[in-house]
């Protein structure tokens, strides 16, 4: 059981667009899919590879209310992608969210 | 040299009518094979036009001059060497097993393959609607595709990528165009020994100024589109900009070969025969046999497939296709 | 300096149709006489593609299948199509995998028949058709942006 997961895709980053989707009607994921996208990239600018800091691994963002961590599935030049998910924060917590997704990802793209 | 306009203004000058009439005949002809669940090769031409294959009224492929196909990302990104390539096609190409025993001989992941399939299927779809699309036509399948994706795509979804694409580069100021602007290394110079991310080396070395970012897209096996924001933002970086503008003209019906020319070598649409509808009314799609009754394959998302500890890794895996809206609440809660 | 004619009608068919990257005209015996490439070097081209004319052209006249068309030579990675233009020169071109052949045939007639008048001296450069019919003055030179687009000289 994914404890508290509202919505999950995986996204390209290149693109911006979701490969695949699951989990509620009504949030919007494209939207959200591409903003991540964008956030993954700036990231890998000034954090990844060259900063000697290793590649992109996750990104987590709270609010009052959810928790969207975004982990990254793939990197292969100008390649990537992103497995994305919506939490609800009432009903899990970072670490926990943060293992669940982690046991998700190897077999996603089996 | 300037051929002779006809009644439709070309996409890139007239503003939103051009591109709406593209998008409206292309967008009508797709949702109404959905409809039928027809099954054939839809004729687009235009420019670049190309042919949508599809299976149940979903999308398997698509062939246009416009993106570069999977099988072409596969080789050219190097994400499948070439001698393995070479062997799998001779064995299953002509079954159409060319995807199922790519995966067999551990060349590429299954999950891996709908990826690629889908990307270059949304990057396809993009090239024909930023295009000008004059009609549509069903015919009979002639070459079925390389590598089809498997159940097919539901139009709906692929079409809403498509504008969403759209959306995106209109909302840019200052846009590069993927199939006009040829691109030249700018004024600014990568310092020296950092590996830029994003594909940007691959990107300098091909940036002779004589290639637009569909023309690289072929060359390196990248999608399009990814490219075309890549260029935007080297642009910005003064890592690119562009030396030239390839001069499109438009076809008219008349240049057209009466029906009965042999078959192209490539994929791209045949000749057809004259007398096309009026510019902006679609052409009527003949009726196809209907698919056999049962359950669409197109849109259902993690329909009992045992061995997931997950209900949401169970809905995220392949076959499960993102439609328009996403599923219902099966979410795992507790 | 007045427009290349010959150029630019080359220039033209890599704007019409999808998928070009480099042509190159030149004499039956594999003389340049106009390129439009890139990485590619246009004389290697122009004398493979001499070869592959004539074999082509013996290849069709022996089999009794009329006059040749086009050669082509098809890879994974994309296309060279070779055409005779008039009874004494050749146009090259090399294609990437998504080449519009079908456009191709169409535009490269067109193409073909404008380079023949202007070869053969309908167009303002006469002095080309002087140059090849005697192959002792040198041919015209060729656009500055493309310094690999070398022109040979014929003396």
């Amino acid at each position: 059981m994914t404890a508290g997961a509202r919505a999950a895709a995986v996204i390209d980053v290149g693109t911006g667009m979701v490969v695949r989707a699951a989990g509620e009607a009504g949030t919007d994921l494209p939207a959200a899919a591409a903003s991540m996208a964008d956030e993954a990239r700036s990231a890998t600018g000034s954090l990844g590879p060259g900063r000697g800091g290793g590649d992109l691994d996750e990104i987590t963002v709270t609010t009052t209310a959810r928790i969207h961590l975004t982990k990254v599935l793939e990197f292969r030049q100008g390649d990537a992608l992103l497995l994305f998910v919506d939490f609800d924060r009432a009903l899990t917590n970072q670490a926990l969210a943060g293992l669940q997704v982690g046991e998700l990802t190897p077999a996603l793209l089996a | 040299m300037d051929l002779p306009r006809r009644g439709l203004p070309p996409t890139a000058d007239a503003g939103p009518s051009g591109q709406d009439v593209t998008v409206a005949l292309l967008g009508q002809a797709l949702l109404s094979c959905a409809a039928d669940r027809q099954s054939g090769a839809l004729r687009v031409y235009g420019e670049p036009g190309g042919t949508v294959h599809v299976v149940d009224g979903g999308v398997a492929g698509i062939d246009t001059p416009g993106a570069p196909g999977p099988d072409v990302v596969l080789l050219r990104s190097g994400r499948v060497p070439e001698p393995g390539w070479q062997d799998t096609f001779t064995v299953a190409a002509a079954d159409g097993r060319m995807g199922a025993e790519l995966v067999r001989r551990g060349l590429i992941g299954s999950g891996q393959l709908e990826v690629v399939l889908r990307a270059a299927l949304a990057d396809s779809i993009f090239a024909l609607m930023s295009g000008q699309v004059e009609e549509c036509r069903m015919e009979s399948v002639a070459v079925p595709s390389l590598l089809p994706l498997d159940p097919p795509a539901d139009p709906a979804w692929l079409l809403a990528e498509g504008m969403r694409r759209l959306r995106v580069l209109a909302s840019m100021p200052n846009p590069v165009r993927h199939d006009r602007d040829r691109v030249m290394r700018g004024h600014r110079a990568p310092p020296v020994g950092s590996a830029l991310g994003g594909g940007q080396d691959g990107i300098l070395a091909l940036a002779n100024g004589r290639r637009t970012a569909r023309d690289m897209g072929f060359a390196l096996g990248s999608g399009v589109y990814a490219l075309t924001l890549e260029f935007a933002r080297m642009r910005e970086a003064g890592l690119l900009t562009v030396s030239s503008r390839r001069t499109v003209t438009r076809e008219s019906p008349r240049d057209r070969a009466p029906a009965g020319e042999p078959a192209p070598v490539s994929d791209t649409p045949a000749p057809g025969a004259a007398g096309a509808g009026p510019a902006g009314q679609p052409a009527e799609l003949p009726r196809r046999r209907k698919a056999a009754g049962g359950q669409s394959r197109r849109s259902q998302p993690g329909s009992g497939q045992p061995g997931s500890s997950s209900a949401l890794l169970r809905l995220l895996r392949p076959g499960s296709v993102p439609g328009p809206e996403i599923p219902g609440p099966e979410t795992g809660q507790k | 300096m007045a427009e290349d004619a010959l150029l630019a009608e080359m220039r033209s068919l890599r704007d019409r149709v999808v998928g070009i990257a480099d042509t190159a005209l030149a004499s039956r015996d594999g003389l340049i006489i106009r390129a439009d490439t890139g990485d590619i070097d246009p004389e290697y081209l122009a004398a493979m593609a001499a070869a592959a004319l004539g074999l082509g052209r013996r290849m069709a006249s022996e089999v009794g299948k009329g006059a040749l068309h086009e050669i082509v030579t098809r890879s994974s990675g994309g296309y060279v199509a070779t055409y005779a233009v008039g009874p004494t020169a050749l146009l090259v071109l090399v294609g990437d995998a998504g080449l519009d052949s079908v456009r191709l045939h169409r535009e490269s007639q067109i193409t073909i028949k404008n380079l023949e008048l202007l070869l053969a001296g309908d167009g303002p450069r006469s002095s080309v058709a002087a140059g090849l019919a005697e192959p002792s003055l040198p041919i015209g030179p060729t656009t500055p942006e493309h310094p690999r687009s070398a022109v040979a000289c014929a003396a």
